[in-house]
């Protein structure tokens, strides 16, 4: 007999631990991600500077999922790439992505938000330090190879951000310092 | 310990009276500063001194143990010293000296413990650059500069009572960094209070520079020690500690990167053994979390 697919999920590696209880509050930190199917629970990150949050929710099943990468591409290391792959954009994306068609999304009627990606004030020529925007360029060019449109976005600038996504509806809050700044 | 006359013309008088009234470093602690600006103390005065704090020696003793000093435990609490050298002893000094004066931090949207979390996560960060830069023989007394460098907002929320809204409106209505809203507001900002702190405990002129400097724009006279601090607060940012109701609105001097041989690959390994090391202290004390 097949095993019932979990309400949530919530992990940082390619086994993602399972059984978290449903209906409340799931934290997810740098280098984490989570999936859930039920309806009250509500998916939230916090310290997103230049990280950026990946938020997916499909309307027909009321699955959200959401993903806090730290940086672009898993070669600038392969082995953390392996031990904990929703660390970078090219392996995370995948995963949660991946996670969440277990749980019956479907890539065609996701809502896709991007949150984070800030810059560092007057940083924008530096190259070698500018994560946040190589962030958002690679998670955009991964999600656009793969035919998945970008609904959404509060990105870029310099202000810290978290994100609440709520299971039941969708709806992405972002809040900085207190203050709601958006809402997707 | 006094404050330097340049300095206290810069600042109010109650902040004056802020940083000398501040809680003054444990003895042995005054001790080590001595030592790492070519005093004459010995170790073995510095161990009958510290031997009396209990918990100090199990400390010293615990990071002493550990395999990147062979995995024997030390025969004598000299033979620890010795192999965990000054700066490392300073600190694990510091380290606890910090975690008692440091409370939330209004001004800048930061909870009780996140203001030590993001100047240890910067240590660790100079630690990274070391490991992955050896040719930059990185001075140790940059873990210090690192550990401190915004050792000022503790006096800034000790004695501004301002909301960290006020600080945030200034600088998206005048379209300046949060430091310089801090000196538009309040006529200083954190790394001048910030400097005169080391100052006032003695540390060696390498750190009060680096604290001094750090969101600096252009240092043309920059030293390896304030590169090392200005990257090691960037990388603890970007792995999340230390962000705050400021973010990312500060500056960083745009060659620090060029000086110390970066590239975006570098920096990137950087960032992921401090963000492991940041994790690790946080497994290890829960109110982190």
């Amino acid at each position: 007999m097949a095993s019932p697919v979990p309400s949530l999920v919530v992990g940082s590696t390619a086994v993602p631990p399972r059984g978290a209880a449903a209906g409340g509050r799931i934290v997810v930190g740098i280098g984490e991600f989570a999936v859930s199917s039920s309806p009250d629970d509500v998916i939230v990150t916090h310290a997103l500077g230049s990280c950026i949050a990946v938020c997916i929710w499909d309307p027909v099943v009321r699955v959200g999922g959401l993903l806090h990468f730290l940086l672009p591409e898993s070669k600038i290391n392969p082995e953390r790439a392996r031990k904990q792959p929703a660390t970078f954009a090219d392996t995370g994306i995948p995963l949660l992505f991946q996670t969440a068609y277990a749980s019956g999304i479907e890539k065609k009627r996701c809502h896709v938000r991007l949150v984070g990606g800030a810059e560092v004030a007057g940083m924008q020529g530096v190259a070698a330090l500018n994560v946040g925007k190589r962030n958002l360029l690679v998670a955009r060019q991964i999600l656009w190879q793969n035919g998945v449109l970008v609904n959404g976005e509060a990105t870029g600038g310099t202000i810290p951000r978290s994100v609440a996504l709520r299971a039941s509806d969708g709806v992405v809050e972002v809040t900085s310092a207190r203050d709601v700044v958006a809402s997707l | 310990m006094s404050l330097a006359p340049s300095l206290r013309q810069m600042l109010p008088a109650d902040i004056v009276r802020g940083i000398t009234h501040l809680d003054p470093l444990p003895a042995t602690a005054g001790r080590l500063v001595a030592m790492l600006r070519g005093g004459d103390e010995s170790l073995s005065s510095i161990a009958s001194v510290m031997e009396h704090d209990h918990a100090l020696v199990a400390s010293i003793l615990k990071r002493a143990s550990t395999a990147r000093f062979t995995g024997s435990p030390p025969r004598s609490l000299v033979e620890a010293l010795l192999r965990l050298g000054t700066v490392t002893v300073l600190d694990v000094l510091l380290d606890g000296h910090l975690r008692k004066l440091l409370t939330s931090a209004t001004a800048y949207g930061l909870g009780e413990h996140d203001l030590w979390l993001h100047g240890a996560a910067s240590q660790c960060a100079v630690r990274a650059l070391r490991a992955e830069r050896p040719a930059l023989r990185v001075d140790p007394v940059a873990d210090l500069g690192a550990l401190l460098h915004d050792i000022g907002k503790l006096i800034v929320a000790r004695y501004l009572k301002v909301d960290a809204g006020t600080l945030v409106a200034h600088a998206r209505e005048q379209g300046v960094t949060y430091t310089e809203a801090e000196r538009q507001l309040f006529g200083f900002d954190h790394t001048l209070i910030g400097a005169a702190i080391a100052e006032h405990w003695s540390f060696p002129a390498d750190v009060a520079f680096a604290i001094r400097h750090h969101h600096d724009r252009d240092l043309a006279g920059s030293s390896p020690v304030l590169d090392a601090v200005v990257l090691a607060n960037l990388v603890a940012k970007t792995v999340g500690t230390g962000l705050g109701a400021e973010g990312l609105n500060f500056t960083v001097d745009a060659s620090c990167h060029r000086r110390l041989g970066l590239t975006f690959e570098s920096f990137g390994r950087i960032c992921l053994a401090t963000k492991e090391a940041v994790d690790a202290l946080r497994a290890f004390e829960p109110e982190l979390r």
